[in-house]
């Protein structure tokens, strides 16, 4: 049974009264297991967090079905299992982070002296125990990440739904983000998150989405959807005389210079070892290599293209 | 229900805190201080006039002020939360909508509530300290204002749940304002039908729609030290109460349908 399950769902909007309907998501299906880190990606505007309020029963779907839990969103029952961690984390300026905390693990069902318990240790967790007296008002903007995420795990939910969690982090933060994912699928936990930060996707998530324009365009694992195989490769070098990039120049896609050092590019090995060849012949010292394969950015950046017209 | 009861008083309590500490607040009641401050330097040049002049003073600034404060603080933590989104997080938990909007309706009250009774306190003190009793009358228009307060509250939290801030609360200051004229909207609706002019009844279903305040205000008799009619506090109880609560119903009747763009 998936956790979550999106089948041709479409959502139009109306912002204001004077405004027309404008279509925000067309024909999205998605299903997420139970227990894993789903990373859902795609530029600014493509549809993520309009999806996220959808799941959250936010917003009402136009056409299509959503279920979690195999539930409704708008069923009060199935939210007792979500946490939800916003977009931008704003909150009452004059409560305190424990307080906030804690009206949170009250709503998620616990008594007031465990909601107080548990506010406390997600505060821990998050990294913002010592601030915990603090009213929000005087935090930044990194510190009430923490705090939403910390609000968002309160209650132990089954599933964790976060927007953007890693914006405003530094990446000291942003790796103790990581470290707390991994951790809520550990105690099984399945978490649903929004990013357009690729390397922390392909850090920790066990399957991807990519959403642009409304539309899903690719969803499944990382390896399965990262072409294997090889971009290009790097040879770096120190310095060409006019003879040898002459040459090489045959050989090379682009010669490119970075912190002082050239890099040659070629397509593929066989190449890459002809290269190697000319450039002893030209007493070339040889500094590093680098094989360039297949990124999720490659991937993210074409399916971005294809849609754009 | 009862997780809806509990929800809503969960929600009740962090607005009951945030409204407490918010600089509105603050600001609004040493406003309201001095106002009541100012009335007793007016009172001690007029003579034989200063408690009549700092009770009218002290009713009339929780009256006005009172309900000045608790639009703006229904608006900025009901409208503004959606607005700014902080409200989201709270709409993502196992909480109805309608327990939500009761939530927010229970803290913002209670909280203004303490500051009717707490500028009620300062005018009686200051009319004790000039050497002169308490109209029991002043209780009496304190307990309206109170009355007076849920339904402030309500229809401020009303236009919260349709539109943006600024329009909420102007939407507000205009019932406020129609609120306060409509026992002359209705003598003027009934010498119009009585002459047989249909605008008249146009006129007096308008009069229903609006909040009658001359109900929930003993002003007057409080000011002149005029006995409280027997009835009249309980009248105008039952019809606060009446009013606050339709109007909150309608309240959480739109907020259910509405959407988190």
């Amino acid at each position: 049974m998936s956790v979550i399950s999106i089948k041709n769902l479409r959502v139009d909007i109306q912002p204001h009264f004077w405004s027309k309907r404008r279509t925000i998501l067309d024909n999205v299906c998605l299903d997420i297991e139970p227990g894993e880190i789903f990373g859902f990606l795609g530029p600014n505007g493509a549809g993520k967090t309009t999806t996220i309020k959808t799941l959250l029963g936010l917003l009402l779907p136009t056409a299509g079905s959503i279920s979690v839990f195999d539930g409704a969103p708008t069923d009060v029952a199935v939210r007792r299992h979500i946490g939800y961690m916003p977009e931008h984390a704003y909150f009452p300026e004059q409560l305190k982070a424990i307080e906030l905390v804690q009206v949170h693990a009250m709503l998620a069902g616990f008594d007031r002296t465990a909601a107080k318990r548990r506010a406390r240790e997600a505060l821990e967790l998050t990294g913002m125990a010592n601030a915990a007296n603090e009213r929000l008002r005087g935090f930044s903007k990194g510190m009430l990440q923490r705090v939403g995420l910390a609000q968002a795990i309160v209650g132990d939910p089954d599933l964790v739904i976060l927007d953007e969690p890693m914006s405003g982090l530094d990446p000291l933060g942003r790796r103790d983000i990581r470290e707390i994912m991994v951790g809520l699928r550990e105690r099984g936990s399945t978490v649903f998150f929004s990013t357009h930060i690729l390397p922390d996707v392909e850090m920790i998530c066990d399957r991807v989405g990519i959403i642009v324009a409304g539309k899903a365009r690719k969803a499944g694992k990382l390896s399965e959807l990262v072409e294997s195989g090889v971009t290009r490769i790097e040879v770096w070098v120190r310095s060409l005389d006019q003879d040898a990039r002459s040459a090489v120049s045959a050989l090379t896609q682009k010669i490119e210079e970075r912190g002082g050092q050239l890099a040659l590019h070629v397509p593929d090995t066989t190449t890459a070892n002809h290269l190697i060849d000319l450039l002893r012949q030209h007493s070339v010292e040889i500094h590093d290599m680098q094989v360039i394969r297949p990124s999720l950015e490659d991937l993210f950046v074409k399916e971005t293209q294809r849609a754009t017209p | 229900m009862k997780n809806s009861l509990r929800g809503a008083l969960i929600i009740g309590t962090a607005t009951f805190i945030e409204a407490l500490r918010s600089r509105i607040l603050v600001v609004s009641l040493f406003f309201a201080l001095i106002l009541v401050g100012l009335s007793v330097t007016a009172a001690s040049i007029s003579f034989g006039e200063q408690s009549r002049l700092i009770i009218d003073v002290g009713l009339a600034a929780a009256s006005a002020l009172g309900s000045l404060i608790a639009m703006s603080l229904a608006v900025v933590s009901f409208a503004s939360e959606l607005t700014r989104r902080t409200a989201y997080p709270l709409l993502a938990r196992p909480l109805p909508r309608g327990a939500f909007v009761a939530g927010k309706y229970l803290g913002i009250v209670a909280a203004m509530e303490v500051v009717v009774v707490l500028m009620g306190l300062a005018t009686a003190v200051t009319v004790w300290l000039f050497g002169d009793p308490v109209p029991t009358a002043l209780w009496g228009s304190l307990w309206l204002t109170g009355i007076e307060i849920l339904v402030v509250v309500a229809v401020a939290l009303m236009f919260s749940t349709m539109t943006v801030p600024v329009l909420a609360a102007t939407y507000t200051i205009g019932v406020l304002i129609v609120g306060n004229l409509s026992a002359d909207v209705l003598r003027y609706a009934v010498r119009l039908e009585q002459d047989g002019v249909l605008f008249g009844t146009v006129l007096h279903g308008f009069y229903f729609v609006f909040p009658d305040f001359e109900k929930l205000s003993l002003r007057s008799q409080a000011a002149n030290n005029l006995a409280m009619p027997a009835d009249f506090a309980m009248t105008g109880t039952g019809y606060g109460l009446a009013y606050a609560c339709t109007t909150l119903l309608l309240a959480i009747i739109i907020f259910s349908r509405r959407e988190a763009i």
